[in-house]
């Protein structure tokens, strides 16, 4: 029987072994790390239908909503001086205008995005939007109908409608945060930050995030909330009793809030020639198809005629602001928000 | 007079080589723990030195932030009272039981600290809900679990394991001859608030340290229940400007507290009357406490149930059936085997790190003051911090492929939870008479005999206390990992999270209870080979 003086150096050795092999990156030619705020149940099978169809390997990082997004982007930033990523694909988009700003991206003019409308390319091509989801209010169908929730963000604001039967995600975080920043840019600071102190003294429930909404109205707890088209499709086709209400839909409304993903190349990416080919392959009309098809994405930026099951009306009127706009307005509307919320 | 001349260069060699590996395992500690901090911390005066000077309002929080500090103080405080009083009543119950059901339950409660707050919230949302129902049926009102009340129950729940563990680890070191002594002086009633208090408090005192850090720093379960605390703030500042510099500087508050309450309540753990660890498995013992005593107990271990049992009965009715368990399982095995593997490896790698920097810590010279700042600094230190400076310590061309590999999330734990087995090992080292380890280190000139035989016995208690925490709380790591992941390899709690967010709750629940039994497994193999160690060790 060995004692503990042939055991330990044993189990120093050992651990030492398990060290120097975990040291080592696998060595492949043709690989790409892609780094991703998208769910990984949409995500990775896409990426693994590229792997297949291509032959190069994917690494990817996958985010999760529970670090606030202070995940996956302040590790681009921090990564910066020696990036391990090759592509960022984010479920958004002012985290990407950020890390244009913060010079983490390089420009790649992708030729599967000659069809997607201007508005959803940065004119110096460091970013592409494609696909896309929408804000909306997911409402408990058992709890009010359809016909009479509110129409508008502003009826939110309206007695009618209790507001302890309400719920919005924390708007420091996520898409919520970059709805609050759209608001700025349409109604002008002054106007948007009297709406969300509105929102707060009025006592509307400000919860954990959007999957946190969705289950509370899902659940029935709450009669309605807002949040993201992912979210409450999702709910809806594992047969909770909801339906997805477009606010501001008229023909003097606002519109809802359009969130494209958008990909981007990184600057100084190891693996530049494999990174451009998964761009190509993300920002293709068959990938567009299929993320509209998983329940990733609803609207499709190019139009293409996909049937979409969750929502009934095809055409969803966006809010007429700019991205860039949005995404100058991003941090005005955090620091304004931070200040009314958090205390 | 030959004799000695011949003895003493033997001493002194071994001592040098002793001092030589210590110091040299320091270096690595202060690398691998304080390094991320540092750089941090160089990154910070950097932006201050290219005119950031507003930046330095930021340490020092008024108005808003002044008010948000004092409530989390206050969330934070009655979090660790509520649990470290429920896990010393629990304790002293188990402690006092035999029964193989009772040991089971209290191994239970004790993996239950790899299970994040998180988690743990969502469970008893669950619960709630599902008593809501039954209330209703029968025109009852419901008992509703929202606000700060909610809030305090779950972050108490959730962390009473931490305060059972560090209770019972207190009160098995007693020394078994002081507990007759007493007895036979005493009646039991009387013993318990004489001898066997005052002789576990330390311990306890400790364990307290780590729930109310626990419980500061983390703003996930607070935030669910609709409050806001000083941690989510420092997260809503890195999130929006992106600057880990701002977020530091915000958060120097929250570590200045934090390193006083643990300087604090490590400073209690004074000499105390203990032997090492040979008397594994403790002998029986049943002491005759008065019936009013026992149901007191017997109320802290009902609560401790309750914090066990609901959580486990929820994630097994979540987890759906045996064939959906089986789907989770098969789906992320190579996250659980990734998992379990850096877990094992970070509580491991502890050990000597710990060991080497526990002494420093105990010692009464100028540098321990020092000691304790770089130790407990880092445990106070936001994890996505932690990550960031993670990333600018490693990611270097010095480094070769060390960044973008698997060893990153073992450098994030060790970043994080390295600092706690060292505090448990330094609580340990000072109930340890030092007259004691001169006397082996006179007699016992091979250096190797000397620390199996004699220093890791004694210390054993403090190291498989530490590493198993470190174990768990590393099976449950978020916030660094995620920043240093490699690509392409995930943990089992980046799975959960993103499963969360997508809302497969029974997944969730798969996966949880996949963590519950590799903290079972882990922790039991654990006991099991300091267990065999030791018989060894005994048999020489």
């Amino acid at each position: 029987m060995k004692g503990p003086r042939q055991g330990i150096p044993c189990l120093i050795g050992a651990i030492c072994l398990i060290i120097l092999s975990l040291c080592t990156q696998q060595n492949r030619d043709e690989v790409c790390v892609v780094y991703t705020s998208v769910d990984q149940v949409y995500s990775e099978p896409i990426l693994r239908a590229f792997e297949q169809e291509s032959g190069i390997a994917i690494r990817a990082v996958y985010d999760v909503e529970a670090t606030k997004t202070t995940g996956l982007v302040n590790r681009l930033i921090a990564e910066k001086s020696r990036p391990q990523a090759d592509v960022f694909w984010s479920g958004e988009f002012a985290q990407t205008l950020l890390l244009k700003e913060k010079k983490v991206l390089s420009a790649y003019a992708s030729p599967s995005a000659s069809d997607i409308p201007n508005p959803y390319r940065d004119p110096e091509f460091f970013w592409t939007g494609f696909g896309g989801r929408a804000r909306v209010l997911i409402v408990n169908t058992e709890r009010i109908s359809v016909a009479k929730s509110p129409r508008s963000l502003f009826d939110l604001l309206d007695a009618r409608w209790p507001a302890n039967e309400i719920a919005i995600a924390n708007p420091l975080f996520g898409t919520t945060a970059t709805h609050a920043a759209a608001l700025y840019a349409a109604l002008g600071p002054r106007e948007a930050r009297t709406f969300f102190a509105g929102i707060f003294s009025r006592g509307i429930r400000v919860v954990d995030g959007n999957a946190a909404v969705r289950d509370l109205v899902a659940s029935g707890k709450l009669m309605m909330g807002l949040t993201d088209t992912d979210d409450a499709c999702g709910a809806k086709q594992r047969g909770h009793p909801v339906e997805l209400v477009f606010l501001d839909q008229g023909p003097d409304g606002l519109g809802t809030l359009l969130i494209p993903n958008t990909v981007a190349l990184i600057e100084g990416a190891r693996h530049e020639q494999e990174a451009k080919k998964v761009i190509d392959y993300l920002l293709s009309p068959e990938t567009e198809v299929q993320l509209i098809q998983s329940g990733w994405s609803h609207i499709s930026l190019r139009n293409l005629p996909v049937a979409e099951s969750c929502l009934e009306s095809g055409v969803i009127r966006g809010m007429d602001v700019s991205l860039d706009d949005v995404y100058i307005q991003f941090l005005t509307a955090k620091k304004d928000l931070r200040d009314i919320y958090i205390r | 007079m030959r004799a000695i001349n011949q003895f003493y260069p033997k001493i002194l060699n071994s001592r040098f080589k002793g001092e030589t590996c210590a110091g040299f395992i320091r270096i690595v500690f202060l690398f691998v723990v304080f390094g991320p901090i540092l750089v941090l911390v160089f990154n910070v005066i950097q932006k201050l030195g290219t005119g950031h000077w507003d930046w330095l309002a930021l340490a020092f929080p008024t108005g808003r932030r002044l008010a948000l500090f004092a409530r989390s103080l206050g969330f934070a405080i009655s979090v660790t009272a509520g649990a470290t009083i429920i896990g010393l009543l629990a304790g002293l119950y188990f402690w006092n039981q035999s029964g193989k059901g009772n040991k089971f339950l209290c191994w239970l409660a004790l993996v239950f600290i790899a299970v994040p707050p998180y988690v743990h919230a969502l469970t008893w949302m669950s619960a709630f809900n599902g008593l809501e129902i039954i209330f209703r049926r029968f025109n009852l009102p419901a008992i509703a679990l929202e606000g700060w009340g909610g809030a305090l129950w779950v972050q108490m729940m959730a962390l009473v394991p931490v305060a059972l563990g560090m209770t019972l680890l207190g009160v098995e070191t007693i020394d078994p001859d002081h507990l007759d002594a007493a007895r036979l002086a005493r009646p039991d009633s009387a013993n318990v608030l004489k001898v066997i208090l005052p002789l576990a408090l330390p311990l306890v005192i400790a364990g307290a340290g780590f729930i109310f850090l626990l419980s500061l720093t983390d703003y996930s379960v607070a935030s669910l229940f609709q409050n806001n605390v000083y941690a989510l703030e420092i997260f809503a500042e890195f999130s929006s400007s992106a600057e880990s510099g701002r977020a530091f500087l915000l958060a120097l508050p929250l570590l200045l507290v934090t390193v006083s309450v643990l300087i604090v309540s490590q400073k209690t753990v004074r000499k105390a009357a203990m032997k090492p660890v040979r008397t594994l498995p403790s002998p029986d013992r049943h002491f005759a406490w008065p019936s009013w005593m026992r149901a007191l107990l017997g109320i802290g271990a009902a609560f401790t149930a309750i914090a066990v049992l609901v959580p486990l009965a929820v994630l097994l009715l979540s987890a759906g059936s045996p064939k959906a368990l089986a789907r989770t399982v098969t789906a992320a095995q190579s996250e659980i085997g990734f998992t379990f593997a850096i877990s094992l490896l970070i509580a491991l790698i502890s050990i000597p790190l710990a060991v080497a920097c526990a002494g420093r810590l105990v010692r009464s010279n100028r540098n321990h003051r020092l000691w304790w700042l770089l130790v407990t600094i880092p445990i106070a230190v936001p994890a996505s911090l932690t990550g960031i400076g993670l990333v600018f310590l490693w990611n270097r061309p010095l480094f070769g492929t060390v960044y973008g590999g698997a060893l990153m999330p073992i450098l994030a734990g060790l970043a994080r939870f390295a600092p706690f087995v060292t505090l448990a090992v330094a609580a340990q080292l000072r109930r340890i008479n030092p007259l004691l380890l001169d006397a082996a280190r006179v007699y016992q000139t091979n250096l190797w005999r000397y620390w199996l035989k004699i220093r890791l016995p004694l210390l054993l208690p403090g190291i498989a206390g530490g590493a198993g925490i470190a174990f768990l709380l590393s099976l449950g790591e978020l916030g660094a990992t995620l920043v240093v992941a490699p690509p392409g390899l995930a943990t089992l709690t980046m799975r959960i999270y993103n499963y969360l967010h997508y809302g497969a709750s029974d997944s969730v629940a798969g996966l949880c209870l996949i963590i519950l039994v590799s903290a079972l497994a882990g922790g039991t193999g654990v006991l099991i080979v300091f267990r065999r160690g030791f018989r060894l060790v005994r048999k020489g």
